[in-house]
């Protein structure tokens, strides 16, 4: 069973709206820039994409009529839901549920507690769902999704299986990430931090650059946003999940997990390689993962290979947020026909025979792409997007 | 399509010890109570590179757990076992550990040992490179409601065939100081076969957000699963309801048998 998104909403390094993300990702436009929410004296990188101000994202929430975030990763997700759900009907339904991806939620509020000296806010991971839940009039299921770096894309997944199994009309998924020194910290302790902004699948690449954003879509079964006279923008045809069972932070080299999730989500959607027009990677610039993902793309598509898009370098690594991000990124490039070029991408590492887009965007007639996430702990995700009949 | 789900092996971790296909152990104090059998983690984990204790205590829980299923024979290959864990405390003690070090030898000298840990999924991840589980794996919170919500999450994908067998469950291990209890509850979940009689059947599991006009589970949720899954003939409606209004219900059917059948 397929699944409509009818709407998206979303904020990042260049700015509130999906407008401003579309433009930046067809014209090959970087947002990672000198870090300034924080200082980074003595590590490895001092760069990020950093979204707006948290008054800017307060002011974009207030359509929502939600309550003074206290932090914010909540401020981030209000501000994109409230561009996903403009001029919807949010009356209370138990037909509506909401589903966050994100891996630290409220960190901030934890860390204020420990210089304290008092506990951490117990739900600090869960309050951005639970603010967009209350905003929304939410009365199903609401979840906060944990799965690394794949967050949010397995958050679509337990989307799609809620549509699937009849148990809701309507499920906002969202994704949410905000920078902290916190997890700054510790991707510097695993030297994964570029010192350059993050150009991924890039001969020269040094590794990724973080990033903070957040993103919501609205997922409804097909036919009753057809009958609703909503078009879909894009159709979520199918989800595949497989860990690699392998290490907590290096991904199998052979890509054997992603491998397995991508042809699940294709078997779901009862679909071939061979119908695929693009390949959607998680592409963090890392010399491992982009290694690994050649190796998925060569597995699954073979010698005939797809383009293959990535957004990172251009919006940074969102963690939690990423795979909402890389979905609404791959659905609106979709609906125009187009294959964005990947950021910061000057020359393909030779050593990796991936067709990635570089340079300037290319026309793409094909309606079908495959977005892929990969997380620590060895989490995959993968998903089968179709294009819709809306141009945005 | 939809099948009948059985819990086909559980286990728990409490206060008062371990306990594998039986009801959970009770006891006094805020940890896990002590295991006299568990299982050296060099032997279950040859490649385990100092796991956080949470992340070593699922191992061996889980361990334990896919053992008894195991030696009942037609268990389902570990490659093909996905993991929906819930939990509410989440990573917290890692995160007060990896602080606690930026705090005292500054921001660049975080443990990368450490900070790996700083996720909600590393622990089931653990599990997953541990003892060779490749489905998908996710982690769930909705308050104290978490547990629960992940063995109907995870039901509801075996009940429609998206996942052939999954582990899912509870982990909660807070840091020193925090009011605990500790508790691990992990449950198999796989088909139930036509014919075979014993299993413990989940049936009717929904959740929602807002007012629930009922009283939940009285005690740990999860415990009173294990307990129902464990009693020959009873029907339990297990309930959780959280304060900030996560709600979930599902029945436990266990037919009467000397013991579970798989």
């Amino acid at each position: 069973m397929s699944a409509a998104i009818t709407s998206v909403g979303a904020v990042c390094g260049h700015g509130l709206g999906t407008a401003r993300l579309l433009e930046a990702l067809l014209e090959g436009r970087t947002a990672v820039r000198k870090l300034t929410r924080f200082e980074a004296p003595g590590l490895c990188s001092d760069l990020a994409s950093e979204a707006p101000s948290d008054a800017e994202l307060a002011e974009a929430a207030r359509p929502l009529g939600a309550a003074a975030a206290p932090d914010r990763a909540t401020r981030l997700l209000l501000a994109a839901a409230a561009e996903a759900l403009a001029g919807r009907d949010l009356s209370p339904s138990a037909r509506r549920a909401v589903l966050v991806g994100t891996t630290k939620g409220a960190l901030e509020l934890s860390i204020d507690a420990w210089r304290e000296g008092r506990l951490a806010p117990a739900l600090a991971v869960e309050l951005p769902a639970l603010a967009l839940a209350r905003a929304v009039g939410a009365r199903g299921p609401v979840r906060s999704i944990g799965a690394a770096c794949a967050s949010s894309t397995a958050a679509i997944g337990e989307a799609l299986a809620l549509i699937e199994d009849g148990v809701c009309d309507q499920v906002i998924v969202g994704g949410t990430e905000a920078l902290h020194p916190f997890v700054y910290a510790g991707f510097h302790s695993l030297k994964a931090l570029s010192a350059s902004p993050a150009r991924p699948f890039d001969a020269r690449r040094t590794g990724l650059s973080m990033g903070e954003g957040a993103a919501v879509l609205v997922l409804e079964p097909l036919e009753k946003a057809r009958q609703a006279g909503r078009a879909p923008i894009a159709i979520v045809e199918g989800f595949g999940a497989a860990a690699d069972g392998c290490d907590q932070t290096a991904p199998d080299p052979t890509g054997a997990g992603l491998v397995s999730a991508c042809r699940q989500a294709l078997a779901r959607a009862r679909l071939h390689p061979r119908d695929l027009g693009r390949y959607h990677a998680h592409g963090t610039a890392t010399l491992q993962n982009d290694r690994m993902e050649s190796a998925v793309c060569a597995t699954v598509f073979g010698p005939r290979g797809v383009p293959l898009c990535a957004v990172k370098g251009s919006v940074g690594h969102t963690l939690g947020a990423a795979g909402a991000l890389d979905t609404i990124s791959c659905a609106l490039t979709l609906a125009r026909g187009v294959l964005p070029p990947v950021a910061n991408l000057a020359e393909v590492d030779p050593a990796l025979p991936v067709d990635a887009v570089a340079g300037a965007a290319r026309q793409s007639d094909s309606p079908l792409a495959l977005v892929a996430t990969a997380g620590f702990g060895g989490i995959n995700a993968a998903l089968v997007l179709r294009r819709g009949g809306a141009a945005p | 399509m939809s099948v009948r789900v059985r819990i086909s092996a559980f286990a728990t971790w409490t206060a008062g010890g371990v306990s594998v296909g039986q009801a959970p152990r009770a006891g006094e104090g805020r940890g896990l109570g002590k295991w006299e059998a568990a299982p050296e983690l060099s032997s279950i984990h040859p490649r385990a590179r100092r796991p956080h204790a949470a992340a070593k205590a699922m191992v061996q829980l889980a361990h334990a757990l896919l053992a008894d299923r195991e030696a009942r024979g037609d268990a389902p290959p570990r490659s093909s076992i996905g993991l929906c864990v819930g939990s509410l405390s989440g990573c917290v003690a890692a995160d007060v550990e990896f602080h606690a070090g930026l705090v005292s030898r500054g921001l660049g000298f975080g443990s990368p040992a450490t900070f790996v840990y700083t996720l909600p999924s590393a622990s089931p991840g653990e599990i997953s490179i541990a003892l060779g589980l490749k489905g998908g794996l996710v982690t769930l919170s909705a308050g104290i409601s978490s547990g629960l919500a992940a063995v109907a999450s995870a039901a509801a994908d075996v009940a429609a065939g998206r996942a052939p067998a999954l582990l899912c469950g509870s982990l909660e291990m807070e840091p020193p100081g925090a009011p605990g209890p500790d508790g691990i509850a992990l449950f198999l979940l796989e088909p139930a076969i036509a014919g075979k009689a014993g299993a413990a059947i989940l049936r009717d599991w929904s959740q929602g957000f807002g007012v629930l006009p009922q009283a939940p589970t009285a005690g740990d949720p999860l415990h009173a699963l294990a307990l129902a899954a464990g009693t020959p003939g009873a029907s339990s409606l297990i309930t959780s309801v959280s304060p900030e209004g996560y709600w979930v219900r599902m029945t436990v059917d266990r037919a009467v048998s000397a013991r579970a059948e798989t």
